[in-house]
């Protein structure tokens, strides 16, 4: 049965996650990589669409 | 919105003061002009390629010589190994061109330069990150065994071999620490210019890691003393294009108000990271800027039919200018945390100084 409060397990798999992909020099490699191109063509359907 | 007429081009002033302001700071950082970024990046906002060049040329002028002055009052310019550079480069750059030209009259000079610029960005990245690493893991040992760690590392064994040759003239580089032949540094310079010329860019991705991995330099003195080399060949440029008529002014003073501030903030923050975390910059840039010829070069040989892989060069170029930055910027952040003792990634602590 569930019952309520925190879930230990859950808390300390997302930590984890967490703490990987900013621990890890590649992890913060692909966050702001994957940032970076997001924003990259965000800024390409604003401003630059029409005039490539 | 803030837009007006630039050179018959109706110009995002907002994205010319970003471009500026980004490549201000990955060009402070690692002693780059940044032409192989803001060229495509002009083009894409609608500018004529020669127009591109010129505006670029005159920004990276405008904007090298504010990192030189920073890089100077840090003490990371070696003055006799930059003007012996000079000769070398000079000439380098003259061969270059005059290659290009014989591969433009031949007809294949596009496919032969987008190859070049792929195989020789790779490589260095290679070399680059491979080496890198192995400095940082052995900054890693040293900083776990509590031992004293300088503000250099590189295990690269090339400098000795070239510190070796002992050819007449002998130039001692009081500032960066090295004892080397006259004609070691004039070398790097012919070549570094030779691929420069050939290239069409300033070279300066080329020149940091042939003066740290060749003649011995520091990435700080190399990066220093790059940004010389690039005030006199982005100073020529810019003369050069402006008496074509290919530099508007209105495009290149928006951009330098964004270099401005970009390149004062790359300049001091070499101040507060180790050599490594510079040539990890170094090498990203190298690799993100070879996917984007690499896409180049497909939309090319495929007859430049397939549109998407001109769309993912595009993309590539401007998520690289953001990518260095913010890569920048977060070591620049982790470096004062870890000033204040706080909290900072385990990989961060051996590459900034506390």
């Amino acid at each position: 049965m569930t019952t309520p409060g925190t879930d230990p397990t859950a808390t300390a798999k997302g930590n984890g996650m967490m703490k990987w992909w900013i621990n890890s020099m590649w992890g913060f490699w692909l966050v702001l990589l994957t940032f970076s191109l997001g924003l990259a063509t965000a800024i390409y359907y604003v401003w630059l669409k029409g005039n490539i | 919105m803030f837009d007006f007429m630039i050179a018959g081009v109706q110009a995002p002033i907002f994205l010319l003061v970003f471009v500026g302001f980004t490549v201000g700071i990955v060009g402070g950082f690692i002693g780059v002009g940044g032409g192989y970024m803001v060229t495509p990046a002009l083009i894409v906002f609608g500018f004529p390629g020669y127009m591109a060049s010129g505006i670029d040329m005159t920004h990276i002028a405008g904007k090298g010589l504010v990192s030189t002055l920073r890089h100077r009052q840090l003490g990371n310019i070696d003055w006799t190994m930059a003007l012996t550079m000079v000769a070398g480069t000079m000439l380098g750059v003259e061969l270059g061109v005059r290659t290009l030209v014989y591969f433009k009259n031949l007809g294949i000079a596009g496919v032969v330069l987008l190859v070049t610029s792929v195989v020789v960005m790779f490589s260095l990245f290679l070399y680059t990150q491979i080496e890198t690493r192995r400095s940082h893991r052995q900054l890693k040992v040293m900083r776990t065994e509590g031992r004293e760690m300088g503000r250099e590392l590189h295990t690269s064994s090339l400098p000795k071999f070239f510190q070796s040759i002992n050819l007449a003239p002998i130039v001692r580089c009081r500032t960066a620490r090295v004892v080397v032949s006259m004609w070691v540094i004039v070398l790097v310079g012919v070549v570094t210019g030779f691929l420069a010329g050939f290239l069409g860019v300033g070279g300066g991705f080329i020149r940091v890691p042939a003066l740290v991995y060749l003649v011995g330099a520091s990435t700080h003195i190399a990066v220093g003393t790059d940004l010389v080399e690039i005030v006199f060949s982005g100073g020529y440029g810019a003369l050069r294009h402006s008496i074509e008529g290919h530099v508007d002014m209105m495009a290149v003073v928006f951009m330098i108000s964004g270099a401005l501030f970009g390149a004062q903030i790359g300049s001091i923050a070499t101040a507060y990271v180790r050599g490594p975390a510079i040539r990890y910059v170094l090498s990203y840039s190298l690799i993100l800027a070879t996917f984007g010829s690499v896409m180049r070069l497909a939309y090319v040989l495929t007859g430049q039919k397939v549109e998407w892989l001109s769309l993912i060069a595009v993309m590539l170029t401007l998520g690289e200018m953001i990518f260095l930055c913010l890569f920048i910027m977060s070591l620049l952040y982790f470096a004062w945390r870890n000033k204040r003792g706080a909290w900072v990634p385990d990989w961060v602590k051996s590459l900034v100084i506390s």
